[in-house]
């Protein structure tokens, strides 16, 4: 059994932070205690392993694939204290559900199909249009795009409180609960491209709109 | 890692300058990759947790707390999401089956001559907190204040963590007869 006072020398000679001042001791214990000889003979091996091990290189679209994912605009640090308060005053109200509830069956007075959650932008897609929002509270990032027969509309949201956003377009109309406190997280809602005219997006809070904006859709005028 | 630069681009971050973000990415996208990497040995599994990691960071990036060393705030972020990620699959393989059942003799663990796959088999037998001393200090090269910030924990209580942490990795390659007994 090794006393703790010479385990935390060997393991600090092997680390180079030996004290100054300590090499003579721990010499000494070296000399006469082949218990100690072995500990830092392995520990020495067990250094020169793991130095052999050669940091891995990184995906090559790491960085791209994060900056994709952040939102455009960032949230500025005033405007996240201001909406962390409203965190938690929502958070005593407990209202998301309350408010899908009210934004579904009242306020918009349209069918709403549920989150239609459909992965991510394929390459070589482009988008068609888009737009930002950036309030207190509030940023997000809106693209448009057809995929085949669908438009998918691209979400990037940062949110201080739960946000209901809901896409409609040719009488479809498709939604989905943004969770508070959330960013950089893109999910996308898809719709059926038989529709004419623009695609409306609203965001709503408890029950009330608290923003809309209407993208062209792909070869509307 | 400079730590005035790493503080003026999160200052930068937080008046909205996404170039400032996408610096301190590219700076630490590798430690925060390999870290991960370490951690679950799955490179897939790697690149979802780097992603996630430096999401997290800008989500809360309002959160930070200047008076800590950034790095040691994302390593933590690393570190912990990766547990996340473990508890979150409950699986653990202690060994691959494609590891060399006939490791190494005796004499060829004199030249530390270990496939880093066979060091991270060794790695996956130890439990989290073990796993992420010995990923700190050999992997990211911390120092053991480096390691007492990350970890939050005083620093006489990482370094005897990390001694046992060594010694259980010895006795795991040890196990499999990597290591000379």
């Amino acid at each position: 059994m090794i006393d703790e006072r010479i385990e935390e020398l060997v393991n600090a000679d092997v680390d180079g932070r030996l004290p100054e001042g300590s090499r003579a001791e721990l010499n000494r214990h070296l000399l006469a205690n082949p218990e100690v000889r072995a500990l830092h003979r392995d520990l020495q091996r067990l250094q020169q392993a793991l130095e052999s091990v050669r940091p891995e290189p990184v995906p090559a679209d790491l960085v791209t694939g994060i900056m994709d994912r952040i939102p455009a605009r960032a949230v500025r640090p005033g405007a996240l204290s201001t909406a962390r308060s409203w965190r938690y005053a929502f958070a005593l109200a407990a209202s998301l559900a309350v408010a899908a509830v009210a934004l579904r069956l009242g306020s918009l007075d349209e069918d709403v199909d549920g989150a239609a959650a459909v992965g991510t932008m394929a390459a070589g897609e482009q988008a068609n249009s888009a737009a930002t929002i950036d309030r207190p509270g509030l940023s997000a990032s809106v693209r448009l795009r057809q995929a085949g027969a669908s438009l998918l509309v691209d979400l990037d949201v940062a949110s201080q409180s739960s946000v209901d956003v809901v896409a409609s377009y040719g009488g479809h109309t498709v939604g989905l609960s943004a969770r508070g406190d959330m960013a950089g997280q893109r999910q996308t809602l898809e719709l059926p491209a038989d529709g004419a005219g623009p695609v409306v997006v609203r965001f709503a809070s408890q029950g009330r709109v608290i923003e809309e904006i209407s993208l062209q859709a792909p070869g509307q005028p | 890692m400079n730590e005035d630069d790493d503080a003026e681009l999160v200052r930068r971050c937080g008046g909205g300058d996404r170039k400032a973000f996408e610096a301190l990415v590219v700076r630490y996208q590798r430690p925060v990759y390999n870290a991960a990497l370490r951690m679950l040995r799955n490179p897939d599994d790697a690149r979802d947790v780097t992603q996630t990691v430096f999401l997290r960071a800008y989500e809360h990036l309002a959160d930070y707390d200047p008076s800590y060393r950034f790095y040691s705030w994302i390593y933590r972020i690393a570190l912990n999401e990766s547990i996340n990620q473990l508890k979150g699959r409950k699986r653990l393989a202690p060994v691959p089956e494609d590891e060399p059942s006939d490791g190494p003799g005796p004499e060829q663990l004199v030249d530390a001559e270990l496939s880093g796959r066979t060091i991270q088999a060794a790695l996956m037998t130890l439990t989290d907190d073990y796993r992420a001393v010995i990923v700190l200090r050999h992997f990211l090269d911390c120092s053991y204040e480096d390691m007492a910030e990350v970890l939050q924990l005083p620093e006489k209580t990482v370094k005897s963590r990390l001694f046992s942490a060594r010694q259980r990795l010895k006795d795991a390659l040890q196990q499999h007869g990597l290591v000379q007994p």
